[in-house]
């Protein structure tokens, strides 16, 4: 009997302390236990207000993004798993390893900072050949590899316990770095515009805005430099499970996915610049003008991104 | 042409800004006391990548747990950098985000290879006798940290003096909310003393 009392006890103040907690839609009619109406408006109450730095756009909002990064969640989840495989002994998944690695390669470089926007800025701003955009698609991605894993790999040595807190550290320092470096290859873009424009002959098909070695590897370079953080965790998880050779190996093959989407990027640019080039031939005296015009709206958009970019990481 | 030209430029345009590199899946719970709403519990579990590498920053003597010592390494390594991300609890009071106070009961643990962390964002907030409406959002604006938030599991912990009710919804429509996804959903609160 005491302990019949004493559990109604309990059971009657559990649900006092939630009798008022109530999941619903709020009702901002008046109930008849009310005599006056519901009040809606807030309560004064005074608080420091805070203010939203956001990176979200019309494709982060998107449910293709979402399933983008879900797609990733996975995937990383399934290289932790693999990698613990490895690290037990069953050398046999190496190639299932390498395989999800390539994969997460190819859909992260999809995110930004990767490069995708300057090498299209760029073929639009020159005219590019295949080559040149496979050399630049690539090596922007396997400097932005590299850079993470040489990083990595110099911090692990220096000071294991706090390599990650490091490297995070020194990545805001070369991202800001390589931001502002990405705005003056813009302004130097629309610079050689405006000069090639005001010193070449007006006359047709006299137009020589091709691109060269020297700025491509700049390009990749200043592009390219930012370590990946994703990258760099994936070999930090590697080498802290005794694996030197699979954090290298992982982080080539996942350089190797993310310069195919970096590589589709640049040919689908410089198919775009030919298509251009081919339509403002038909404009006759102004096609000189259109091609120029194209040029300064390639460099307007990488010093456009640059901006952008450093933005983001204030 | 120029069509085409346009849509590409915004094509890589879109794709210029947001990156996830950590992954979290959260849940918040709301916890009231006399005075009116205190804060938000945070339960964070993040993925396994970070969680070794960040248990590795942390654990001085190895032995793969987080000691008193090393659990106050830690929240002085994660929580600090993002307090300007009011510690990824945004609350909406009106038309302004409430700025937290400060964090309490920060515990940290290390289960099935991943991080797990306790803490409760505080952001006190008075109830008066008319209603005080609140809107919770659990994300990373930056998308630096993909935040997976499971909020219909967010439980209210109130005293009786007050009357608590609240709904899981969508964010569309609400203007303080427009820089975050539109893929999110909130808490909508309300709460006041009871008459």
């Amino acid at each position: 009997m005491k302990h019949s009392v004493l559990l109604f006890c309990l059971l009657f103040l559990c649900t006092c302390a939630t009798a008022d907690v109530v999941q619903k839609h709020f009702d901002f009619k008046a109930t008849p236990a009310q005599e006056t109406p519901l009040p809606t408006v807030t309560s004064v109450v005074v608080v420091p207000a805070l203010q939203v730095k956001s990176n979200n756009n019309l494709f982060t909002n998107s449910v293709l993004w979402a399933k983008l990064v879900d797609t990733q969640k996975i995937l990383r989840e399934k290289i932790a798993h693999q990698v613990d495989n490895l690290h037990n002994g069953h050398f046999e998944t190496i190639s299932l390893f390498l395989l999800i690695c390539f994969i997460y390669g190819l859909l992260h470089a999809l995110g930004p900072g990767h490069g995708k926007t300057i090498v299209a800025g760029y073929f639009l701003a020159r005219r590019g050949r295949f080559r040149e955009g496979f050399v630049l698609g690539a090596s922007i991605t396997l400097i932005h590899t590299f850079s993470a894993v040489i990083l990595l790999f110099v911090l692990y040595g220096l000071a294991r316990a706090t390599v990650f807190p490091t490297f995070e550290l020194s990545r805001v320092g070369i991202e800001k770095a390589s931001y502002l470096l990405i705005i003056i290859t813009g302004i130097l873009l629309i610079a050689i515009s405006i000069k090639s424009f005001l010193s070449a002959p007006k006359k047709e098909g006299t137009v020589n805005l091709n691109a060269s070695w020297k700025e491509l590897l700049w390009v990749a370079f200043v592009t390219g430099i930012v370590p990946c953080p994703a990258v760099a965790l994936i070999v930090f998880f590697c080498l802290l499970n005794g694996l030197p050779g699979m954090a290298l190996a992982g982080a080539l093959v996942i350089g190797i996915g993310m310069a195919v989407t970096n590589i589709a990027f640049g040919f689908a640019a410089i198919l775009l610049r030919r298509g251009l080039d081919t339509g403002v031939f038909h404009l006759g005296r102004f096609a000189n003008f259109a091609n120029y015009g194209i040029s300064l709206v390639g460099g307007l958009f990488v010093g456009a991104m640059g901006v952008l970019l450093y933005w983001g990481t204030l | 042409m120029i069509r085409c030209s346009f849509a590409f430029l915004l094509l890589s345009a879109t794709l210029a800004l947001a990156h996830p590199h950590i992954f979290m899946d959260a849940e918040a719970n709301l916890v009231f006391n006399e005075k009116g709403f205190e804060g938000v519990q945070n339960h964070w579990v993040f993925d396994e990548l970070y969680s070794k590498a960040m248990l590795e920053s942390v654990d001085k003597d190895k032995d793969g747990k987080l000691n008193s010592e090393e659990t106050k390494a830690l929240q002085k390594i994660i929580l600090p950098p993002i307090f300007k991300f009011s510690y990824y609890n945004y609350l909406a009071l009106g038309s302004k985000f409430v700025t937290p106070s400060q964090i309490t009961n920060f515990t940290a643990s290390f289960e099935q290879g991943k991080l797990i962390l306790l803490f409760l964002t505080r952001f006190d907030i008075p109830a008066s006798k008319n209603y005080t409406m609140l809107l919770l959002a659990v994300t990373d604006p930056t998308n630096y940290i993909q935040i997976t938030p499971d909020l219909n599991k967010s439980k209210i912990n109130a005293p009786s003096n007050l009357d608590v009710e609240y709904f899981v919804d969508s964010l569309k429509g609400m203007t303080l909310f427009d820089g975050f996804s539109s893929q999110i959903q909130g808490i909508y609160i309300r709460f006041r003393k009871v008459p």
